[in-house]
């Protein structure tokens, strides 16, 4: 392991982040005032800037033109991600979100409390880069609540700086701030190729321009597009604040799930509003790669691709099961209409934003199983989305297909294929890879959290896992859509934080951290 | 004036063979020694060197050449040949755009015409005049004669027009009927236009020759559906074959492949047995693939159990396409002993041909043979249109031919027409007022006009005076 390499991307990374930082940093100055912006974005600010500046003086004499190994890439991406995570954790610490070291020096809080509202904002924070879009802010934990007393809407109650901060965290996390980043230092860089791969969803990376700083480029630019547009819409045709259409438009995009208030997009409750974010829910969710065909007039390219097909499919299926699940079991007093676009909505949405019209998990079983396995397969390869992925899916369905006929014909020779291209051996390993560990993180994850949790259901303890390891926000049970996850013990915090992790560089990124072979020289 | 052949392998030595009994010079280029040996036979002048050398070319005379032909087994020097044999044809003869030589490119491989995937079209860049890759018609001939296993020869006439060249059996009922009275037999036969009998040898007929047992009958039929009638007629039966008959091909080569791409078009279930993995996973990965009626199996082609397994007994037609000769005998042999009733199989050698018929395998087919046929064809485009000769009537050829404005048999009944240039006109394609080509009979015909395509035999030393005659 070359640790200037890691180090030079961890600098640059963080390097990166200062920029929407400071950005906030001076939103929160004309909002909230100076004091509130030096003491909440100023100080993480300075930190950041000396750590990066540390650690790009000591990379200086890496060799940038040779060529970074897989396992570099793979673990300056997975490393990469952690102080990251770190400075976006300072706002909602040093900010008053959750306990932090003002409150102990105001002594307003133990140390304990402030340690914990430490952890509280890490998961915040995770939450946001992963796209989960789970929170903890909520009277019980949220000290600014805490004071305002029980009945509030403890989301809207936040810093105006602070909700924006939350959402931009999801934006920057949903495209990759590696990939940021890789605007800016790929030339710095050799190899920015395996990084890109190590970050991005899916299991390839299909490059849109000549060199990797073109083909970030595109994407970063479709990924804006799409959100200017959406603010746009949001804002002249939803009529929606400026503020929540940006906020909203920078969540959605990112699929990630965070809201402005506790009720998110369920208090809106405007037809055209959630008909213009599902719109835009979709849309994120499909490989991003896609678009530039578009673009490049190969449109009937783009609607040929089998794994928006499938993904439409799902959706379009899982959207008529659950209405007319709904509509059979005579849930709530929703018209026709209503629970159709409720349904629809909810199907969207849970491959991996999070955002919800309704309260879920009051719905009858079969639909909340529905949701339950649209949030394992999540969304495209290439998109913003979480989960599985289709196209892994696709694969594994493809193989299992294959086993099934070779017991049949032995000696048949059969082809899996994807957009009618065959598919080699080593592409199916690396699905099978990750569809294993998927599974092996998915049960341990279970097995800890059911005995860290003894009064959790079993749909809880479910749920909850999967909607950590897809980034999808929120779970079932007593973690559904109207329900924050402060009720949560610290070590289970911690762990979900993780599985967020191990979910949005999609488990092997980060298992490659594990094995003693990627630390040694 | 000359004609030239790269490479005296067997299909060179056949053009040569074919274009010398045409009283054509022939040149004969080799860098093979034994090749040049083997070639002894034939009355041509034989130089040994490559066709990419001036002085083979020099020696082999191309400055009085008329058509050079790339014959060599190497597509690339092939094609790479054309370009250097004009250049030094100029730098002789001063004729700077080498007109007066015409090109023929002969290659193996298919995928190179292609557009996208290959390197075509390659006479834009070869300057080659004619590139031949008779794969198609390899395909076509063997698909075609498999139809009807009791038919001697199929062979392609152009335009969905067959061939079929048939010997008469002591059950026919046309023993003793004249050539012309064939139709008050069987009322849908179609005519005979040549016939080859013990004493007489190969003739064009002229109905009034009496049909005896052994005879080689030559009819053409505007479509397949005829076969059956001719297979009647001439004493023979052939089994039922199913509208989507089961098919197994042996041997995913780039035959083996475009035959099962025929089968699998005309809804078949097809099953391919290749014993290298590379090329079984070449075929499905290809496009043809993707066909849910297509099974690729890897597995030895005689292995008995795998072939029980994959029920090859239950087969209609089994064909050999591997590039072993020895192999795709022994492979049909022991499908024909399992009951298939047609077998089909590609053979390089000419001369396996006959011995492989006389073992009893319905449909031997020699790809060096099409490839000669395919060569002759473009040698004989100065009358646009299909040339091919008849292997078991070698004294008779068929070809096509567009009548323009100045053609004197514009004008002239078909009788006339036949009269003047001593051939018999089988087949005539005319244009109707909507623009739309039909395939007409000589009967269905007042006069021939201008633009219309004429399809005769002729008998071979008749073909410089019938060319000549439709040049004008």
């Amino acid at each position: 392991m070359r640790w200037d390499v890691i180090g030079l991307v961890l600098g640059w990374t963080i390097r990166v982040v200062c920029i929407p930082l400071s950005v906030v940093g001076i939103f929160s100055f004309y909002v909230e005032g100076q004091e509130y912006a030096i003491k909440t974005y100023l100080i993480p600010l300075i930190l950041a800037a000396l750590v990066s500046q540390w650690f790009i003086n000591k990379s200086q004499n890496s060799n940038s033109t040779q060529r970074v190994r897989d396992r570099e890439a793979f673990a300056s991406v997975a490393l990469g991600w952690i102080p990251v995570i770190a400075l976006g954790s300072m706002p909602f610490w040093l900010g008053g979100t959750f306990y932090g070291p003002y409150d102990l020096i105001s002594n307003d809080a133990s140390f304990v409390e402030v340690l914990h509202g430490l952890l509280y904002s890490w998961f915040e924070s995770m939450s946001g880069f992963t796209t989960t879009g789970a929170t903890l802010i909520d009277s019980t934990l949220s000290p600014i609540c805490i004071n305002a007393g029980q009945d509030i809407d403890c989301i809207a109650e936040q810093p105006k700086s602070i909700l924006l901060w939350r959402s931009l965290t999801q934006w920057l996390g949903g495209i990759g701030v590696i990939m940021l980043g890789l605007l800016i230092f790929s030339s710095v860089l050799g190899g920015g190729m395996n990084l890109a791969r190590a970050e991005l969803t899916g299991p390839s990376l299909s490059r849109l321009g000549p060199d990797l700083q073109s083909t970030a480029r595109i994407l970063w630019l479709i990924y804006t597009f799409l959100t200017v547009f959406e603010i746009g819409l949001l804002y002249f045709l939803g009529d929606m604040s400026i503020f929540n259409s940006i906020n909203y438009s920078l969540t959605t995009l990112a699929s990630g799930g965070f809201g402005t208030s506790d009720g998110g997009i369920m208090s809106f409750d405007s037809a055209l509003i959630e008909s213009i974010i599902m719109v835009f829910m979709l849309l994120t969710c499909i490989n991003y790669s896609l678009y530039y065909l578009i673009i490049s007039g190969r449109s009937k390219d783009a609607l040929k691709d089998e794994e928006l097909r499938t993904y439409l499919l799902i959706i379009f299926i899982a959207w008529l099961a659950m209405g007319f699940n709904l509509l059979r079991s005579g849930n709530g007093d929703d018209s026709f209409l209503e629970t159709m676009r409720h349904s629809a909505f909810q199907a969207i949405s849970i491959s991996s934003t999070g955002y919800s019209s309704a309260d879920f998990s009051k719905w009858p079983v079969f639909s909340q199983f529905v949701l339950l396995l649209l949030m394992i397969v999540g969304a495209s390869a290439g998109s913003t989305g979480g989960g599985l992925k289709v196209l892994r899916i696709r694969i594994a369905f493809e193989l299992a297909k294959r086993e099934v006929l070779r017991i049949i014909q032995p000696k048949k020779v059969i082809a899996m294929r994807v957009n009618d291209e065959v598919l080699n051996e080593d592409q199916v390993f690396i699905v099978l890879g990750m569809i294993s560990s998927w599974l092996v993180l998915a049960m341990s994850s279970m097995l800890f959290i059911s005995f860290m949790e003894p009064s959790w259901s079993l749909d809880d303890v479910l749920s909850v896992v999967v909607s950590s390891l897809g980034n999808t926000g929120p779970a079932l049970g007593q973690f559904g859509p109207t329900a924050t996850w402060s009720s949560m013990n610290e070590l289970t915090i911690f762990w979900t934080s993780i599985l967020m992790w191990f979910g949005r560089l999609e488990l092997l990124t980060v298992l490659v951290l594990l094995h003693p072979r990627t630390w040694t020289d | 004036m000359r004609v030239i052949i790269a490479g005296a392998g067997e299909v060179g030595r056949g053009v040569a063979n074919a274009l010398r009994q045409e009283k054509r010079s022939v040149a004969l280029i080799d860098p093979k020694p034994s090749a040049i040996s083997e070639s002894q036979s034939l009355d041509c002048l034989l130089v040994t060197g490559s066709v990419l050398s001036r002085d083979s070319l020099l020696r082999a005379g191309i400055s009085d050449a008329e058509i050079i032909v790339m014959a060599t087994n190497n597509d690339e020097v092939n094609l790479l040949a054309c370009a250097f044999a004009k250049r030094v044809y100029s730098e002789q003869v001063g004729d700077r755009n080498a007109a007066g030589l015409t090109v023929v490119a002969v290659i193996s491989n298919p995928n190179l015409l292609n557009a996208d995937k290959g390197a075509g079209p390659l006479e834009k860049w070869t300057r080659a005049d004619y590139i031949v890759c008779s794969s198609d018609q390899i395909v076509e001939q063997l698909a075609a004669g498999l139809l009807a296993p009791s038919i001697d020869e199929i062979l392609s006439f152009g335009d969905k027009s067959w061939i079929s060249a048939v010997n008469v059996t002591s059950q026919s009922a046309l023993i003793g009927v004249s050539t012309g009275d064939v139709t008050n037999v069987f009322v849908d036969i179609p005519l005979i236009y040549a016939i080859s009998s013990e004493n007489d040898g190969g003739r064009l007929t002229d109905g009034s020759e009496i049909i005896k047992e052994g005879d080689i009958l030559v009819f053409v039929s505007r479509s397949t559906s005829k076969f059956n009638l001719i297979t009647k007629a001439v004493g023979r039966v052939d089994p039922e074959l199913p509208e989507k008959p089961l098919v197994a091909i042996f041997g995913a080569t780039k035959f083996g492949n475009k035959l099962a791409k025929h089968y699998l078009e005309i809804g078949s279930e097809v099953v391919v047995i290749e014993p290298n993995l590379d090329l079984a996973n070449e075929l499905v990965g290809s496009k043809i693939g993707m066909n849910k009626r297509l099974d690729v199996i890897h597995g030895d082609p005689q292995d008995e159990d795998l072939l029980r397994e994959l029920g090859i007994d239950n087969q209609d037609i089994s064909i050999a396409a591997l590039n072993d000769d020895n192999l795709n005998i022994a492979i049909s042999m022991g499908a024909k002993d399992k009951g298939v009733a047609r077998t089909g199989l590609l053979l390089k050698d000419r001369a396996l041909v006959e011995a492989v018929q006389r073992i009893g395998l319905t449909r031997p087919i020699s790809r060096r043979l099409v490839t000669v046929t395919s060569i002759l064809k473009s040698i004989h485009m100065n009358i646009p249109g299909t040339y091919q000769s008849i292997p078991t009537l070698p004294e008779i050829i068929s070809m096509s031919a567009t009548l323009n404005s100045g053609n004197n048999l514009v004008g002239k009944t078909v009788e006339e027409a036949e009269h003047k240039i001593g051939s018999r006109i089988a087949l005539i394609e005319k244009e109707d007022e909507d623009g739309v080509l039909n395939v007409l009979n000589p009967s269905q015909v007042d006069v021939l006009e201008v633009s219309d395509k004429i399809y005769l035999f002729l008998e071979k030393t008749d073909l410089k005076r019938v060319e000549k005659s439709l040049e004008n």
